[in-house]
């Protein structure tokens, strides 16, 4: 039983493994490393530092050149982004 | 069993072999199928330690004696519960489970990875499996859980687990530090995988973020279970007493919580690099530095483990890792070179670049502390120890500059603030604690470090208060007061997130100040019928009675609970004394009167030789529920803030 167990394990560790390097297939499904995943990871948190920025401009947490500046920095990367995306 | 858990670990260690050169060559030269091999081997390598575990796990809840680790930490007599926590109750199966979860936060990243850049995740994920090929190389060669008996017959019952460790915190406890401290190895591997590709943006500190605050909320919460345990368990009326083993669980959170800090300074203004990768390496080396503590034998705790020899192994490894940081570093010195400089003292950033000081001087001062018998010996060959007072002494004025700092950081502007923003800003809070001192000193609050602290809180409190108070005037002033606040919380989570745990820290605070600056503590014996009158409770001793159990032999006594002013009935108290008979060791079980106001904390320390007088020791700890409470409210602000936020949202 001992034995059995540690050669199911081997065989399924050994399948699992080396799967992705002898697949024949062109790599797909879930296995391909998504772009897309994450470009809308990248747009999200872009968008959630300009909100940030926003507010501390309102409550006068930053000044209005360095606002700018920023703002126009997140802006060019988030076009960036989307563009990539529609790609 | 044995035999398929020892297999399953040396399994998880060729995995993690595997995974450390894949990853890196994958990295080197960009191959994605070996990448993909490799993210399977990572994922593959938890279930190998989960198998191998759970082997261990058969075992303790099977009595197999045949295992050394079983029969050292078990006993037929031991709850079920009990037997599963013995597996950390050892070193040995306490490194298994740490290796168990390194690679389980190791797994989730690999599964997670498939949404992060090509470029950093075979490093990350190489980077991750050299922990944990170090781990499970220590389990597997040095600390084996799986070893057989060394005796010419299985004994028919174990030693059993030491008896202040058959305690629920300590079922959860252990593995909350554990969580907390394996998953620093995720922002470090990050960090290095960063360094090693070149990939020095914001981009690892974005994808690291939440990982961080998830280490950081899992050592809280670890080490809060910890003191509760000290607290309920321990018998001396404290939580917390600067031991070299709760130290080295502290120190690691001190540098995590700087560098939850600094990573918005380098996010905002692209400043701190340096400092950030070498906070990491810090927080995660003093991680490592902790086991070692506990583990080599070189500091004397009742929390540690027996002295070993593999402290060299845990030195071995520091030493590889700060030295391949500091050959990084200087590699990418010019990339982590920061374009902009702190332009006035009186700006956000500058405010948490003290922050990060005083964190950094309270871990100098603590790690000082803890070494500072091992350096003594070394020197002078006589060991001299630091106690308490040491610890108090420096540590209590670093930590309540830093509670100033928690009101005053979020309120200054980023790179310079103007001195009308500082007074209309601070001019409220600083009148309204100042007001709040002198009421306290009026109605007889005596010591100028508690008078400071709950001033300080009010203070924090108030810019808190006031913070969301601007932020609802400004974000959709036309809603009604709730529909603004609602809306504004919602957009602004991780920021809101973040003042719910500082206000958690003030409670906190609170709890602690008031524990430890107005705590009583008397002595007092007790005949059956008799009473002892302790500030507004009178304590009479109903009964004192032995019991047997199949585990232990106990002592219980009943003592009810009234006022002092109007004898109105508050409930009953049954501190115990308990004798071990596999251990033969004697415990204590508090009882404890909790309300907002204060602890009523009651220790039967022992009977006279009639058996008919009780030696009572009560302590009285005012607002000591706080404290406990405060934890509740950080680990709330850490979910608000951990939870990812929906896709979609627009500006």
């Amino acid at each position: 039983m001992t034995y059995i167990s540690f050669l199911i394990l081997s065989i399924f560790v050994t399948w699992y493994l080396l799967r992705p390097l002898f697949a024949t297939e062109v790599l797909g499904g879930g296995e391909v490393v998504s772009d897309r995943e994450s470009l809308l990871d990248q747009k999200e948190r872009c968008l959630q530092v300009l909100k940030d920025l926003e507010l501390d401009f309102s409550l006068k947490k930053i000044s209005e050149s360095d606002y700018t500046t920023m703002k126009g920095s997140l802006q060019r990367e988030l076009g960036s982004v989307l563009s990539r995306l529609k790609a | 069993m044995g035999e398929f858990g020892h297999f399953a670990l040396a399994c998880a260690w060729f995995l993690a072999l595997f995974g450390f050169i894949g990853g890196a060559y994958a990295g080197l030269k960009q191959h994605d199928r070996l990448f993909l091999s490799v993210r399977n081997g990572t994922m593959l390598c938890a279930l190998c330690l989960l198998l191998s575990t759970g082997a261990l796990g058969y075992q303790f809840l099977t009595n197999d004696y045949t295992n050394q680790f079983v029969w050292q930490f078990s006993n037929a007599s031991m709850q079920a519960v009990y037997k599963i926590s013995a597996i950390w109750g050892g070193m040995d199966g306490s490194m298994l489970l740490w290796a168990l979860i390194l690679s389980g936060a190791g797994a989730a990243v690999a599964y997670s990875s498939a949404s992060m850049p090509r470029s950093l995740m075979p490093w990350v994920l190489s980077i991750l499996n050299s922990s944990t090929l170090f781990f499970t190389t220590v389990v597997l060669y040095l600390t084996n859980p799986f070893r057989y008996i060394n005796a010419p017959f299985i004994p028919p019952d174990g030693n059993g687990l030491n008896p202040l460790l058959q305690n629920p915190y300590m079922a959860v406890h252990p593995p909350m530090l554990y969580l907390g401290f394996t998953t620093y190895a995720v922002p470090f591997s990050f960090c290095m995988g960063a360094l090693l590709s070149n990939n020095l943006g914001n981009e690892w500190l974005r994808l690291t973020r939440r990982w961080a605050l998830v280490a950081w909320s899992f050592l809280t919460f670890g080490i809060a279970l910890g003191g509760h345990w000290a607290y309920l368990e321990l018998g001396w009326g404290g939580f917390w007493a600067w031991d070299p083993v709760e130290n080295s669980s502290f120190l690691p959170w001190i540098t995590g919580s700087a560098f939850l800090h600094s990573i918005m300074v380098q996010e905002r203004k692209n400043m701190l690099k340096f400092w950030n990768v070498w906070l990491i390496v810090l927080t995660y080396g003093l991680t490592v530095f902790g086991t070692f503590l506990t583990r080599s034998g070189i500091v004397q705790s009742v929390h540690a483990f027996a002295s070993t020899d593999i402290g060299w192994v845990f030195l071995l490894y520091l030493s590889i890792m700060f030295l391949a940081t500091a050959a990084l570093t200087f590699l990418r010195r010019n990339e982590l070179r920061s374009s902009k400089t702190i332009e006035s003292l009186l700006s956000r950033e500058a405010a948490f670049l003290v922050n990060n000081l005083l964190f950094l001087s309270i871990c100098f001062a603590v790690l000082w502390g803890v070494m500072f018998p091992v350096l003594s010996e070394a020197i002078t060959g006589k060991k001299q120890t630091i106690g308490i007072p040491f610890f108090n002494a420096v540590n209590v004025p670093l930590f309540l500059a830093l509670i100033a700092l928690m009101g005053l950081g979020p309120m200054i502007a980023w790179r310079k603030a103007s001195t009308e923003s500082l007074r209309r800003s601070f001019l409220a809070p600083f009148v309204g604690s100042f007001a709040i001192a002198m009421f306290l000193l009026w109605v007889g609050i005596e010591g100028f470090y508690p008078i400071l602290s709950y001033s300080l809180c009010f203070f924090v409190t108030w810019t808190i208060l006031a913070e969301i108070h601007r932020g609802m005037k400004v974000h959709k002033p036309a809603e009604s007061a709730v529909g603004s606040l609602v809306s504004l919380l919602s957009r602004h989570r991780i920021r809101y997130g973040g003042y719910l745990i500082h206000f958690g820290v003030v409670v906190v605070t609170i709890g602690i100040t008031a524990s430890m600056a107005h705590k009583t503590e008397v002595e007092f014996t007790l005949g059956r019928g008799e009473t002892h009158t302790q500030g507004r409770f009178n304590l009479t001793l109903n009964s004192l009675e032995g019991f047997d159990t199949q585990n232990y032999e106990a002592l219980k006594a009943q003592v009810a609970v009234t006022s002092a002013k109007d004898k109105e009935a508050l409930g009953s108290l049954e501190p115990e004394m308990r004798f071990y008979k596999k251990n033969k060791e004697t415990t204590s079980e508090v009882a404890i009167r909790s309300s907002l106001r204060e602890d009523l904390y009651l220790v039967l320390a022992g009977v006279d030789t009639s058996g008919e007088r009780a030696a009572l020791k009560l302590f009285i700890n005012p607002l000591q529920v706080w404290l406990w409470f405060g934890i509740l409210v950080m680990m709330l602000g850490s979910l608000v803030v951990v939870i990812p936020q929906k896709r979609g949202s627009k500006v």
